[in-house]
């Protein structure tokens, strides 16, 4: 798989993520550093600002793939990690993909959408 | 907020990474300003939003128990604004990463101590004028069935019958836990830290 197969992956990904329901957001996905790293290249306009927020990184073993998401309050963390992972490992089987992992991790829940007050 | 209220993050052992080199006081402007016209770097940070979470709740609390503080006498030893305020603060940090029990095993999925303490401090509109101050949580929370306790202050107003308020913060709490995470919660310690005197109506006409 070349580096552009591997960016319309991740922006497929993202995409994909974003209509599962209980998802509220997508955020960049990583460490501290490579979030830096990326918001640095950014600023210097050296970096893509089209860039998915979506990790995908190719190991020995397959594609990996990294997700940060935020989460309607309503629709519960963990019912919706799960059907994030379902729909990304549907996706990875129609891009004939092989997913050596899927790490999916919430980190906002949003409860004023539960309140009715805009997110 | 004012100025006197907002305290020097660095008090608060917020570094600037925590709120993506955002401040306390910035996102209270950018509150201010009805999140206006929206800032990507803010609404962007999981951080950012989960503080905002929370100074928005207290700042609709805030006329109310500004006016109550303002009346008491004597004045509190410590500031409720600054302990809440440096439980936000904490609650912007990611912290830990927790696991979430995956059906496949080529799944990892977790939620962060971040968002779980801001979840937990979100139980606090379900019970009206319970604020929630510092939240831990104790045990390894990143190693599945290791038990967990959580340990939550609260300020609660003057005049109602504290066990029920503790007894539903409690059970919200619970709640939320078991709909957001696979943690094994043993048990739910809140601790009152701080009764507030309410102004009556009579008092805000002298």
């Amino acid at each position: 798989m070349t580096e552009s197969a591997d960016r319309e992956l991740a922006a497929d990904i993202e995409a994909a993520v974003r209509v599962v329901p209980g998802v509220t957001a997508v955020f960049r996905a990583g460490g501290l550093l490579s979030k830096a790293l990326v918001a640095g290249a950014q600023l210097l306009g050296i970096g893509d600002e089209e860039a998915s927020l979506v990790r995908v990184v190719r190991a020995p073993d397959g594609i990996r793939v990294e997700v940060a998401i935020g989460v309607h309050s309503a629709a519960g963390a963990v019912a919706t990690a799960h059907r994030v992972q379902a729909a990304i490992d549907a996706l990875g089987a129609a891009h004939g993909a092989s997913l050596a992992g899927v790490h999916v991790t919430v980190v906002h829940v949003d409860d004023t959408v539960e309140r009715g007050a805009s997110p | 907020m004012s100025e006197h209220d907002a305290p020097d993050p660095r008090s608060l052992g917020m570094e600037p990474e925590d709120l993506d080199g955002h401040t306390i006081e910035e996102l209270a402007d950018y509150l201010d300003r009805g999140r206006s016209p929206a800032d990507p770097s803010i609404e962007q940070s999981a951080g950012c939003r989960i503080a905002l979470d929370a100074l928005e709740r207290l700042r609709v609390l805030t006329p109310e128990l500004l006016a109550a503080d303002t009346a008491a006498e004597p004045p509190p030893e410590e500031s409720w604004v600054q302990d809440i305020l440096a439980g936000i603060a904490l609650d912007a940090r990611a912290g830990r990463r927790i696991p979430i029990a995956a059906p496949a095993p080529n799944t990892d999925l977790g939620i962060t101590e971040g968002a779980v303490r801001g979840l937990i401090r979100a139980a606090e509109h379900t019970v009206p004028g319970v604020l929630v101050g510092r939240c831990r949580l104790d045990g390894d929370v990143t190693v599945p069935g290791e038990p967990v306790r959580v340990r939550v202050d609260v300020s609660v107003p003057y005049g109602e019958p504290i066990p029920d308020l503790v007894q539903r913060l409690r059970e919200e709490i619970s709640r939320r836990l078991t709909a957001h995470t696979t943690l094994d919660v043993t048990g739910i310690d809140i601790t009152v830290h701080d009764v507030r005197r309410q102004s009556s109506p009579a008092e805000e006409d002298r």
